[in-house]
């Protein structure tokens, strides 16, 4: 007997029912697929960018220190500030190899629905992001910017051109704009330190100085040096990384359910298909066993039924994770805080492993009541059933 | 039925996968419902999304005077409707300003032989001159133009201001260029219907 023909018949003989099954678990396996992908991406982007800054630690203002190294990492208006003398203990430090002094604030333009994030920097910013391609020059006049690769494609405005700022009555010449580096410094405005504390109203003032060791090894003894400046916090990398993880948890756990949800779901739907089949089929069942098919056999067919409709719906919710993981992930970031930019979904073979399997299991799993209820039935009571 | 099923849910991915790609390169209407409300006393509007083909382009471009920007691979169209009936169409443009950025939002209505202008506004800018760009005094003068008006700022048009004109001229240089995409989209596909009918 050909177990797989048999049970494929059985399967196509009700095609609109095994199909909307099929779809559930296509559905379930596509979102599945491509959270897990998105998943391992998104921590791997996030690490890579922060390791991409070249900073090893930051000293922020004296208050909630991860809150002020997020806004200054993604952008924000900073409320709290270091004094600018903060630098020259910094630097006394002899295991420190750079420290960047910055400035950042915003300005928000409501009719645009965004804010334009200045920052305040000098030439040391060179040293730190040494990867940075900046066409132009570094600005050395007050009145001079360089643009993020992100601004000057909004405002359409590159080197040799003027930006005004109505809200300060200010007028810069742009004399730099970056090329693009994927990260947040590409949405930054770029003026001189001084400029910048100017703007503001806060001369001498610093929202962070971003540093880069000589070893990073030596990020436990410098942090214990830092600790003891007056009005300063200092913060690392990797102690960042785990806040932000933390933070992001909560989210990605919700969305997990929401995914399992989906997954139980769609195993309820092979169940009851398989089950309704098994109902429909009971004469039939009653005849294959009067006629010598044994227990094992009416399981394995049932339970086979089962595995191929698993399968089956595995595989194409493969194929559409493949496709649709772009127009996935763009609705999971929706939900997700703090989301990387561009793709993170990564066509892991290991998760391509994973999911298959699972949804082996998910079928192994759904299939066994229906194949033991099927074994199970006595064939004069199958044959006398209606 | 599982073929159909099938196909909905690809031709969904497929939807939003494009989607996606389309929406980059354009500038976007940031007060649709008051801009209807106020422009025609209108209640709704659709987006329409048109690709620019290489010959319409060459066609533009030829009666432009001038390149369309490498990412202008696609216009966006709102045509704004009262009950069923479409009454106007809006356009949107960003375009360099003499400091930054200018948004302009173009409202015309169609006279059958083509656009004209019912209202310019400015969405969004950085310049000096934001006021005097953003009067009736300057606006006001593109009510009523065609896309075979001429648009020279100190010329055929005034200047916002007199220290304003590169900016006024990104502003003129905008609604001519909509003018033009509009009546080649709409314009000459409403002549081909025509002369198809004749025949």
């Amino acid at each position: 007997m050909n177990f797989a023909r048999f049970a494929l018949k059985n399967l196509f003989a009700h095609k609109v029912r095994t199909g909307l099954t099929l779809v559930s678990v296509v559905v379930a396996v596509a979102v599945l697929f491509t959270l897990l992908s998105f998943n391992q991406g998104y921590d791997k982007s996030l690490k890579t960018q922060l390791q991409g800054m070249g900073v090893h630690m930051m000293v922020v203002p004296v208050g909630c220190p991860y809150e002020a190294a997020s806004l200054i990492l993604k952008g924000g208006k900073i409320t709290s500030f270091l004094p600018a003398s903060v630098l020259n203990d910094v630097a006394a430090i002899p295991q420190i190899e750079i420290a960047v002094p910055t400035f950042m604030n915003g300005i928000v333009r409501p009719e645009e629905g965004r804010t334009d994030i200045y920052l305040g920097v000098d030439s040391t910013i060179l040293k730190l992001k040494n990867w940075w391609k900046l066409k132009g020059k570094f600005p050395e006049q007050p009145n001079e910017m360089f643009l993020g690769y992100d601004v000057s494609l909004i405002e359409q405005s590159h080197v040799g051109d003027q930006i005004y700022v109505p809200e300060k009555d200010a007028t810069f010449d742009v004399v730099g704009e970056l090329s693009p580096t994927g990260t947040e410094d590409d949405g930054f405005f770029y003026v001189p330190l001084a400029t910048a504390q100017k703007m503001f109203n806060q001369p001498d003032k610093l929202t962070s100085i971003l540093i880069r060791l000589k070893n990073p090894e030596d990020a436990p003894v410098v942090a214990v040096k830092l600790a003891n400046i007056k009005g300063a916090e200092v913060i690392t990398m990797g102690e960042l990384l785990g806040t932000m993880m933390n933070l992001m948890g909560s989210a990605k756990a919700l969305l997990l359910s929401i995914v399992l949800i989906v997954i139980v779901i769609s195993a309820l739907g092979v169940l009851n298909t398989v089950l309704m089949s098994v109902f429909e089929r009971t004469k039939e069942i009653g005849v294959m066993r009067a006629t010598g098919a044994g227990k094992l056999h009416i399981f394995c067919l049932i339970w086979l039924e089962t595995l191929i409709l698993s399968l089956i719906g595995g595989a194409g919710g493969l194929v559409v994770a493949i496709f649709g993981s772009r127009a996935i992930e763009g609705i999971i970031k929706r939900f997700l805080p703090m989301a990387p930019k561009g793709s993170v979904v990564t066509l892991d073979p290991h998760i391509f492993g994973l999911v298959l399997v699972f949804v082996l299991g998910i079928g192994v799993v759904a299939g066994f009541y229906p194949a033991i209820r099927a074994a199970q039935a006595k064939p004069i009571e199958a044959l006398r059933s209606e | 039925m599982l073929r159909h099923s099938l196909r909905f849910v690809f031709s969904l991915f497929g939807l939003l996968f494009l989607t996606g790609i389309a929406l980059a390169s354009l500038c976007v209407w940031r007060s649709p419902d008051e801009d209807i409300a106020e422009i025609y006393k209108a209640d709704s509007y659709k987006t329409v999304f048109q690709d620019v083909t290489d010959v319409q382009r060459q066609r533009i471009e030829q009666q432009l005077g001038y390149s369309l920007d490498p990412d202008e691979t696609q216009f966006k169209f709102f045509p704004v409707y009262k009950g069923e009936n479409q009454i106007g169409t809006v356009m949107t443009h960003a375009g360099k300003g003499q400091f930054g950025v200018i948004e302009v939002v173009v409202a015309v209505i169609d006279t059958g032989s083509g656009a004209i202008v019912k209202r310019v506004s400015i969405q969004r800018d950085r310049e000096k001159a934001k006021a005097a760009l953003r009067s009736l005094k300057f606006l006001g003068q593109f009510k009523g133009m065609t896309a075979m008006d001429n648009f020279t700022i100190g010329e055929d048009l005034k200047p916002a201001r007199n220290d304003a004109v590169k900016s006024s001229q990104a502003v003129a240089n905008a609604v001519r260029k909509l003018l033009i995409v509009y009546d080649d989209f709409y314009g000459l596909k409403r002549a081909e219907i025509k002369e198809k009918e004749n025949k």
